[in-house]
């Protein structure tokens, strides 16, 4: 059986709406954020996820210390496990890896659909500023050399929340590109984001998917050096084994 | 991940055809769920399709827990497309109508129809990620999108009748 032909263009340009769908209401997000902090700070590092994680738990604690239910979970961690789901969704897009997890659901059972159901009380919520970004000293993103100094992995602590939500965007964006296999849009997107924020508390995930986009842009050489340049800088990444899929097609 | 995976959850949960209502708290299941299981998760592998098998079993008990009251109370929220459409953005109504168009789809091509044509997911992964051959992937996803195409071109019709 082959797979069937693509959707006409009228109906997949309806569906583009529903793919160009940002977050849920900031209050809801704030909300279901804040009610998951909690629980994700003590044991968050599960053992498959690896040690590489470990110092993020720890600034994790660090950061719960301070009440700030938006900003708990570590930024280490967080920023690890971001890296995952950023090229987990590139990844997607040809299709190449296979989950060898993806059984999961099945082996853990899902717990019973009630909506009263409550494991962490709710804590205080924190909604995100909604005051524009701090300005940003700007850097120009080279591509493709990489200034290794740009890529510390040491974050700066206090990266306001507004600032946080901006880089997300960006990257979201640069991630739908990247679905709708538009790498120009992808790569303007990130080149963005690194003038606005060239150590910006997702950096590392901009790196990886520069490296998905170059290559999908057909710059394999660029995205050979970008690799090797984010292998030596984030050595403890969790998406080191990731960086070398090549795209393909759907 | 739950700061930057949260809505693509939520999305997901709302084209299974879970009440934005009722959205929050199955986010919650799923993340619970997935907080559970992360130690047996593969970083080396795409985490969207191993999030959404988890959305589809929360999905998947929802509805056939939910009283029909809810279903219908959703597709009368969405029906809204078809009303003052004028008042609305054009994406908004586009939206709407997409996920009215997702009710006519049976639960289980639904799934496919999202993680392929909505999340760009390959149907070979489709298939781990399910849990089903490649083969019933492709007829899902035939009938899915036949099914889809007969809605939105019902709910058209009957927005130009009005």
């Amino acid at each position: 059986m082959t797979e069937p032909e693509r959707l006409s263009g009228e109906l997949d340009e309806l569906l583009q709406a529903e793919r160009d769908l940002e977050a849920p209401p900031p209050d809801k997000r704030a909300r279901l954020l804040a009610r998951l902090g909690p629980l994700v700070i003590p044991g968050a590092i599960g053992a498959g996820v690896g040690a590489s994680a470990a110092a993020g738990a720890g600034s994790g604690a660090e950061s719960a210390a301070t009440g700030k239910a938006a900003g708990a979970l570590g930024a280490g961690l967080k920023a690890k496990l971001v890296v995952a789901t950023i090229a987990g969704a590139v990844g997607a897009i040809g299709g190449a890896a296979t989950h060898a997890a993806l059984t999961t659901p099945e082996k853990t059972p899902a717990p019973a659909v009630t909506t009263s159901a409550r494991v962490v009380p709710p804590a205080p919520v924190t909604i995100p500023s909604a005051a524009p970004p701090a300005e940003v000293p700007s850097a120009e993103l080279a591509l493709p050399p990489v200034p290794p100094s740009a890529l510390a992995p040491n974050r700066p602590s206090g990266t306001s929340a507004a600032n946080l939500r901006a880089e997300r965007l960006l990257l979201e964006r640069a991630t739908t590109a990247l679905v709708r296999r538009d790498s120009a849009s992808a790569l303007a997107a990130l080149r963005e984001h690194a003038r606005k924020f060239p150590r910006g508390e997702l950096a590392e995930e901009r790196e990886v998917l520069l490296v998905r986009a170059l290559r999908a842009a057909g710059q394999s050489d660029a995205a050979d050096q970008r690799a090797k340049d984010f292998k030596r800088q984030f050595p403890s990444s969790l998406q080191q084994g990731t960086l070398d899929e090549k795209p393909s097609s759907r | 991940m739950f700061e930057l995976e949260l809505a693509y959850v939520w999305r997901s949960l709302r084209r299974l055809g879970v009440a934005e209502r009722d959205v929050e708290d199955l986010a919650h299941e799923v993340f619970l769920a997935v907080h559970g299981a992360l130690h047996q998760y593969d970083p080396a592998r795409p985490i969207r399709p191993w999030l959404f098998a988890f959305c589809f079993r929360v999905a998947s008990h929802y509805r056939r827990k939910a009283r029909r009251e809810v279903i219908d109370e959703t597709t009368a929220e969405l029906e809204d497309f078809s009303e003052g459409a004028d008042a609305l953005v054009d994406r908004e109504r586009q939206r709407r109508l997409v996920l009215l168009a997702l009710d006519g789809v049976d639960l289980e091509r639904r799934a496919v129809f999202v993680l392929h044509e909505l999340d760009g997911v390959a149907c070979e992964q489709i298939a781990r990620t399910l849990e089903i051959p490649v083969g019933t992937v492709y007829s899902r996803l035939r009938v899915a999108r036949e099914e889809f195409a007969a809605k939105v071109k019902r709910l058209q019709a009957s927005r130009r009748a009005s």
